[in-house]
């Protein structure tokens, strides 16, 4: 079981991925009653949609982009079966700092602040592949 | 090797691979056309999204959106076949997953009808989130157990 738990970080993830499409749509409908968007372009064209759409939009996209390589790292460490409590920590570490910048990002948008979490998962990542890295190694040596 | 059952679950994870190949099939031609209609700009389409005519832009929009939550789809599918999880109930939600996505696609590529583009991907989303119960299901039960 124990290596099973680096997924549960990964799919709080994913979780976080799915609740931001609740909030996309609650926004998008709220903004197309007031009239606020451009009825004959918004089937293309990403400049039909107010600011607080392209907001969310642009988070969206985020959490397709490191937070893909998290996914993967994760499943990595899971398939050479080398989930062990630092990893674990590393996981949730990275997943906490990605609520932190959406959180960041879909309130005040307080730039310093969301690239301050932004680098925390960069970091965090970064560690994880180092562990995947070493578990290799390690597996190279025989030990 | 003897074929596992959960194994059935890469069926539709390929099935969804595939469709993502042929959108491109589907840009290539596009963009052939509208190249030989003189409807692109030459000065700007390596760098330039906008040297491109709206016809380009609908495919890029649906090849952008297919590396969206299609990318979860592909991570959900690996841990319930990880969890050994992919049961009935699991392949079940996988093909109508695929199912949705291809009527999204159709719709996306065929026309601009954003109700029925709409529909379909809140169809999806809705089948995603019922697989990603299932994977929590199995995690929270595996620790109880």
């Amino acid at each position: 079981m124990t290596r099973d738990w680096i997924l549960v970080p990964a799919i709080v993830q994913v979780l976080l991925t799915l609740l931001i499409y609740v909030r996309l749509i609650t926004v998008k409908v709220r903004e197309m009653r007031a009239g606020r968007v451009n009825i004959d372009r918004h089937g293309v064209h990403e400049d039909a949609w107010p600011d607080s759409v392209r907001i969310i939009n642009n988070n969206i996209r985020n959490q397709f982009e490191l937070p893909v390589l998290f996914y993967v790292v994760s499943m990595a460490l899971w398939l050479l079966d080398a989930v062990h409590w630092v990893a674990l920590l590393a996981a949730a570490a990275f997943v906490a700092s990605r609520i932190t910048h959406a959180a960041i990002h879909l309130s005040t948008n307080y730039i310093p602040n969301r690239r301050r979490a932004f680098t925390v998962g960069w970091w965090v990542l970064m560690f994880m592949s180092l562990l995947v890295l070493w578990e290799l190694a390690r597996r190279a040596a025989g030990l | 090797m003897v074929a596992m059952y959960g194994d059935l679950i890469f069926y539709p994870v390929i099935v969804l691979v595939t469709v993502t190949l042929l959108t491109y099939l589907h840009l290539l031609r596009v963009k052939v056309r509208e190249n030989r209609a003189g409807r692109v700009n030459r000065e700007r389409w390596t760098l330039h999204d906008d040297a491109w005519p709206d016809a380009v832009h609908q495919v890029n929009a649906n090849l952008r959106n297919q590396f969206e939550l299609p990318l979860v789809f592909y991570a959900v599918c690996f841990m319930l076949w990880a969890l050994e999880a992919a049961g009935i109930v699991a392949l079940v939600a996988a093909w109508l997953y695929v199912l949705t996505r291809l009527v999204h696609t159709a719709i996306h590529l065929g026309s601009i009808r954003m109700r029925a583009r709409a529909r379909a991907f809140a169809a999806s989303w809705w089948v995603l989130a019922v697989m990603v119960l299932l994977v929590l299901w199995r995690l929270v039960g595996g620790a109880l157990v």
